[in-house]
């Protein structure tokens, strides 16, 4: 059975090239424009991991990863969060939240799946 | 995943099987205390595995303690082998149990077939 | 650069962005302090840089980098909103939509640099070094080191998703690791909180990557772990480490700890743990450590031998290699020859043993100066690829077994032939576009060049699918220039034959590219001195197929030794058909004629002792050996036969170079000299 993965951000492009890397990776992939989005599409679907970004309308990817994480089900799900690089405290504001990890952005497809890999196996 | 108990004479058994993995290991650990409190021996019988984690030996290990310092039993039969050898399980290579391991039952080393 | 479809979603999701964001910032111009306005516009620089930076778009990443941190400042309240500020912002918007629409635009022009400097200032960011890497990584280098590893994990290290299996697993696939699971500190049933970790590790990790490389396994957990990373150190001899050693360097125990075990004369581990010094676990990790160390050592010596298995070695040493085997074979048969002289049953032994060992160190010496003949046909793409443009083709170059070996001597003198055969089918063989396309071809002209092994030859054909050889034409020519009478009747072969004459070109206008003064008359010599064939194949309209047939070694060939009035001669074994006797007075025919009947077929021959002018009676029964080529049967007539001989080619110095029938020298067994005669040459003269 192959695991989902909820793709999380406000830019097509960027979504499309995670959909993309990771459909190609075998994984399904659903998609939410913001934080809000995706608390609504993880209502519905089970999923086993979540990528998402932090800087969003509506609800940003802190409150996202914060809302996740108080769900029995998404206690012990991985929530790797997409950062740029002038956001180092982000990372620390993400990991205490409950974020498993992240990746620093622009990234490549190919991090973008070793990332996965390590987190969901 | 699935939990069944079934209690015969002084003996509890507890089948499980499916998605073992932390989640559905919190649910274990209250039925396996109810178990260890009630009766002298616990056996968990393992089924057909889909998924585990780490959270799964952990609780076997600490049930197995806890039966020890209780003069109580508790052993893991079924697809025990099967479960050690799963990929997630690197590392649990213990071919002999800890120390207080009187009965040599130890939750986390392989059932020998060399017979 | 051409868009591929992630960067088209990019450009028309930028496109989007951008005129919304210029819809803000002019909203923003009523509202300075709109803190949602505020959010809007750096969400939107934030989006086009960090997209940007994904898509290729580097140029507007750097463009949108000061912009971004101006209005990230603007959110939290460090500046305030400006009016230039805002007229800089729609300007970048102008920049980054011509950056769409041309991606290979730089952030440096005036315009650019104007806007960067600009907010730079507005933020007074201190011009940050750009933090490329960390530091520069150390790549794997192939050097196996081993490293002690323990991951002793916080309690809370699954709450935020983390599988430490999975981080075990990444380490095992790094290289060879003996993983050890702890789990002295699971707690009893009452007190386990079942979703936290108890359990630790330690990892025994034989790996070619780099410290940081395993660091960087553990990069999402190195606040909630503790970990560390210890080389082992190397053990120069042979000897394993002894548990005592292990557990001493692991910090489990004291030199006097461990001495006072030591006095007892009881298992090590075991002696501990009773004693309560160390824990079960910690003497199980040392006992695993013990034994990886061990295996590691094992493959380590595998390994090298492994890594020794392929060296570089000056190909003049091989040369000489090839002239001392050469000598050997020389002076096997000549141990073969004395020994069956004097018919001693012991030497008849060694001398068959050593027979048999020369031919096998010759055909390993061989080998090794085989050459894979691929990179000849790389260079060719090159030539086809200038050569097309030059003279207005389009034409492609395919090239077929590549990885055919051919010795190193041959491939080094079949460069030229080849050049000059590629550059007549892309002259003469492949028509202009125009042309194919009249002629209902595709525009584009293939050329292939394949290489494959046949018998102990190479056959390497030159396709082009061109217009093919105009035989009329070329019979024409022929004729013009005299190379063969008027009313010569030609089979299809005699009229491509006609194309080896000496100073024969086809080209209506003598071309840079194939006219050089250089006919196909020298590829045929220079294939020829390699003891090969050339032969041609077409179809009008078409294509030509040129095949080249070559000998797999210069070096040594098999020969049949013959006699010719007391002399020996060599003719290549290859090509020899059969041999059979040839009784002159039978075989006399009236009309002269030079031909014989061999089973139903008329064969002509030549008498070798006539044509190389060879005084002396000739014997009654002579031999005649019959080669074939081309599907043709020719013979030779010689005195006798003496058998199979391995030819050690010598060439017979500059003094001879002029002698034409002649193609080197071998030594025999007993010391005399035989002549190598060059058949084709014969054959060809002949007709």
């Amino acid at each position: 059975m192959s695991k989902t993965i909820l793709s999380v951000d406000d830019s097509a492009s960027i979504r499309q090239m995670v959909k993309f890397t990771l459909n190609k990776e075998g994984y399904n992939v659903i998609e939410a424009c913001d934080g809000k989005d995706a608390l609504a599409k993880t209502a519905v679907s089970k999923c086993d991991m979540v990528v998402t970004d932090l800087n969003m309308p509506n609800m940003d990817g802190i409150s996202l990863i914060k809302e996740l994480r108080q769900k029995p089900e998404f206690r012990f799900v991985p929530i790797i969060m997409l950062t740029t690089e002038s956001q180092d405290s982000k990372k620390q504001e993400g990991k205490s939240a409950g974020a498993t990890g992240w990746i620093v952005k622009p990234f490549k497809p190919e991090q973008l799946v070793t990332v996965v890999k390590k987190v969901l196996g | 995943m699935s939990i069944e108990t079934s209690v015969e004479e002084d003996k509890t058994v507890i089948e499980i099987s499916g998605d073992l993995t932390v989640g559905y290991v919190i649910e274990l650990h209250s039925v396996l205390r109810e178990a260890l409190q009630s009766s002298d021996s616990v056996e968990i019988k393992v089924g057909d595995v889909e998924r585990a984690d780490l959270t799964l030996l952990q609780l076997f290990c600490s049930a197995h303690r806890a039966a020890l310092s209780k003069d109580k039993r508790f052993d893991v039969t079924g697809k025990k082998n099967e479960l050690l050898c799963m990929d997630c399980f690197t590392g649990f290579t213990r071919v002999k149990g800890c120390v207080i391991d009187r009965y040599n039952n130890c939750a986390l080393v392989k059932e020998r077939s060399d017979v | 650069m051409t868009l591929d479809s992630n960067q088209q979603v990019f450009v028309n999701e930028a496109t989007e962005l951008l005129q919304e964001l210029e819809e803000s910032l002019l909203e923003l111009e009523n509202t300075p302090d709109s803190a949602e306005l505020i959010a809007r516009v750096f969400r939107a620089m934030h989006t086009i840089k960090g997209s940007g930076a994904m898509f290729g778009f580097d140029n507007i990443a750097a463009l949108v980098h000061s912009i971004e941190t101006a209005y990230d400042m603007v959110r939290s309240n460090v500046i305030c909103v400006t009016k230039p500020m805002l007229d800089y912002s729609l300007k970048a918007c102008d920049i980054i939509r011509e950056m769409l629409s041309d991606p290979e635009m730089r952030a440096d022009s005036p315009v650019a640099v104007e806007i960067s400097e600009f907010f730079t200032r507005a933020a007074n960011i201190q011009k940050q070094q750009v933090q490329t890497e960390k530091q520069p990584y150390k790549t794997a280098d192939g050097v196996l080191r081993t490293y002690r590893i323990t991951f002793r994990p916080s309690h809370n290290i699954m709450m935020n998703g983390t599988n430490p299996s999975l981080l075990l697993k990444e380490l095992a696939e790094m290289g060879s690791a003996t993983v050890v699971a702890h789990t002295a500190d699971v707690p009893e049933l009452n007190e386990i909180q079942p979703e936290g970790c108890y359990l630790s590790w330690d990892i025994i990790l034989t790996t070619d990557k780099p410290e940081n490389d395993i660091r960087d396994v553990f990069i999402f957990v190195e606040d909630d772990a503790e970990i560390t990373i210890q080389p082992v150190a190397e053990t120069f001899d042979d000897r394993e480490k002894k548990l005592g050693e292990i557990l001493l360097e692991r910090g489990c125990l004291t030199q006097e700890q461990l001495g006072e075990v030591l006095n007892e004369k009881k298992r090590l581990g075991e002696l501990m743990v009773e004693k309560g010094i160390v824990s079960e676990g910690a003497v199980e990790a040392a006992l695993m450590e013990q034994v990886h160390v061990k295996n590691v050592n094992e493959k380590k010596t595998l390994s090298a031998e492994v890594t020794a298995s392929s060296i570089r070695v000056p190909s003049e040493r091989l040369d000489s290699l090839v002239d001392l085997v050469g000598e050997l074979v020389t002076v096997q048969a000549r141990l073969s020859q004395v020994a069956s002289r004097k018919n001693d049953q012991d030497m008849l032994k060694v001398a068959e043993e050593v027979e048999r060992l020369v031919w096998e160190l010759r055909d390993n010496t061989m080998s090794i100066r085989m050459l894979e003949i691929g990179s000849t046909f790389n260079r060719f793409k090159r030539l086809v690829r200038d050569l097309s443009a030059e003279l207005g083709k389009e034409i492609e170059l395919v090239t077929f077994g590549g990885e055919t070996e051919i010795d190193k001597t041959v491939i080094e003198k079949l460069g030229d032939p080849l050049v000059h055969l590629i550059r007549n089918s892309i002259d003469h063989g492949i028509e202009k576009p125009e042309d194919r396309i009249a002629a209902g071809k595709p525009a584009k002209g293939h050329i292939s060049l394949q290489a494959s092994h046949s018998g102990d030859s190479v056959l390497i054909e030159i396709t082009d699918d061109g217009r093919g050889i105009n035989r009329k034409a070329v019979l024409e020519k022929a004729k013009a220039k005299g190379l063969v009478s008027e009313n010569a009747e030609l089979s299809d072969r005699d009229i491509y034959d006609l194309i080896f004459a000496s100073g024969f070109s086809t080209a209506a206008s003598v071309s840079s590219v194939s006219g050089r003064g250089v006919g196909m008359d020298v590829v045929r010599r220079n294939i020829e001195a390699l003891r090969g064939t050339i032969e041609i194949n077409s179809a009008e309209g078409t294509g030509t197929t040129i095949v080249l047939k070559l000998p797999l070694t210069l070096a040594i060939i098999d020969g049949l030794l013959v006699t010719i009035g007391g002399q020996f001669f060599i003719l290549p074994l290859s090509i020899v058909n059969e041999c059979i006797e040839f009784n002159r007075s039978e075989n006399r025919s009236g009309s002269g004629r030079r031909i014989i009947m061999v089973r139903n077929e008329l064969v002509p021959y030549v008498p070798l002792r006539g044509f190389f002018d060879i005084r002396g009676e000739e014997p009654e029964i002579q031999q005649i050996v019959i080669i074939s080529v081309d599907g043709r049967r020719v013979g030779f007539v010689v005195d006798s036969v003496v058998g199979d001989h391995q030819t050690v080619i010598k060439s017979l110095g500059k003094a001879f170079k002029d002698i034409d029938c002649i193609s080197g020298a071998s030594v025999l067994g007993d010391g005399s000299v035989a002549l190598i005669i060059d058949i084709m040459k014969i054959y060809n003269d002949i007709g």
